[in-house]
């Protein structure tokens, strides 16, 4: 069963300024801990917990992809039997181009049940037709389908706080 | 490097593209780079930043000033785990009529814990992804979606693995 995390207040308030954008300021955890009324060490050392426990994925600069270069991007299905799951997925995530990678129950289509984002720069030498039949090839899948992103509607962060 | 063909698709896209790519320079890229994986905890994370390469601090921050002054980030802070906090989400695929694509996607988008939502192309056209507390809420969404919309056709697949999950990209 799933087990939800619990936080204290003050947990609580520091996840919800962490979810939102911090200043570009030489000191930006002292101006959190100021807010919140705690030492600068306590929030260094609650976002380093939050790291380790990996209820923070990743902590840093969000980047919009599309302004820097990646502006293609393509849902990709893949047809794999359950028993070579694992070696396909190595497979096509080892490529850098390959962002996610998921399993999903039911398969799409009856057939379709892996899952992977494909993102490309609009300088690359090859079509992301031309990668992903590539990449079909290394990982020895012969039937997939591509399905390119047309319209944009919502892109955003889950805020869990 | 294969440039028969291919090179007709590219170019425009190439010209489109070309104002915010250049802004960039080397420097920019580097700084991306290393901050879109982790900032450093550490009193000063620019000033640390900048010694890594170089620079001073206070020529990190104007630099990442721009950036996010011409949109290249987004924000600067956490991404949370879903999973690790016991949250359930789906990805789903919905044949929409033409007609009420722009209905669909009003309700849809609304949802706080719809955060990515997409038109493809399939005669399942609108993909859109759905975090909540719990899968009833889920359940209890896409139900209350289909009702609203008249949109009786959505595929609900949630993930049973996952393999990878890195959004970040050499720059």
């Amino acid at each position: 069963m799933i087990r939800k995390p619990s936080f204290d207040e003050r947990e609580r308030q520091l996840l919800k300024m962490l979810q939102g954008d911090l200043p570009l300021a030489a000191k930006p955890f002292r101006w959190v801990a100021e807010k919140l009324a705690v030492d600068e060490s306590t929030v260094l050392s609650l976002i380093g917990r939050l790291i380790a426990t990996g209820i923070i994925r990743r902590f840093g600069a969000l980047v919009h992809h599309g302004k820097a270069g990646y502006v293609n991007n393509a849902l990709v299905l893949w047809d794999v039997a359950p028993a070579d799951m694992e070696q396909a997925a190595a497979a096509l995530t080892s490529h850098p181009g390959i962002t996610h990678c998921y399993e999903r129950r039911p398969p799409f289509e009856g057939t379709f049940s892996l899952f992977t984002m494909i993102h490309g720069r609009y300088d690359d030498d090859q079509s992301l037709e031309k990668r992903v039949e590539r990449l079909s090839e290394e990982a020895g899948i012969g039937n997939y389908k591509i399905l390119e992103s047309l319209e944009e509607y919502k892109k955003t962060s889950m805020e869990y706080f | 490097m294969n440039l028969s063909g291919g090179e007709q698709v590219v170019m425009p896209r190439k010209k489109r593209h070309m104002d915010c790519d250049a802004a960039m320079d080397a420097l920019d890229r580097k700084i991306l780079t290393m901050i879109q994986e982790a900032l450093p905890l550490v009193s000063e994370p620019y000033e640390a930043l900048g010694r890594q390469i170089g620079i001073s601090g206070e020529e990190v921050l104007i630099r990442l000033k721009r950036l996010k002054e011409t949109g290249v980030i987004r924000r600067i802070g956490a991404v949370f785990d879903g999973r690790a906090l016991g949250q359930a989400s789906t990805l789903c695929a919905a044949k929409v009529p033409s007609g009420l694509v722009k209905l669909f996607v009003d309700r849809c988008c609304a949802c706080r814990g719809v955060t990515h939502c997409y038109r493809r192309n399939h005669e399942y056209n609108i993909w859109f992804t759905v975090t909540a507390p719990s899968r009833d809420e889920i359940d209890a969404f896409l139900d209350n979606l289909s009702e609203e919309t008249g949109v009786k056709d959505i595929r609900d697949m949630p993930a049973v693995r996952r393999f990878k999950i890195k959004a970040t990209f050499p720059l």
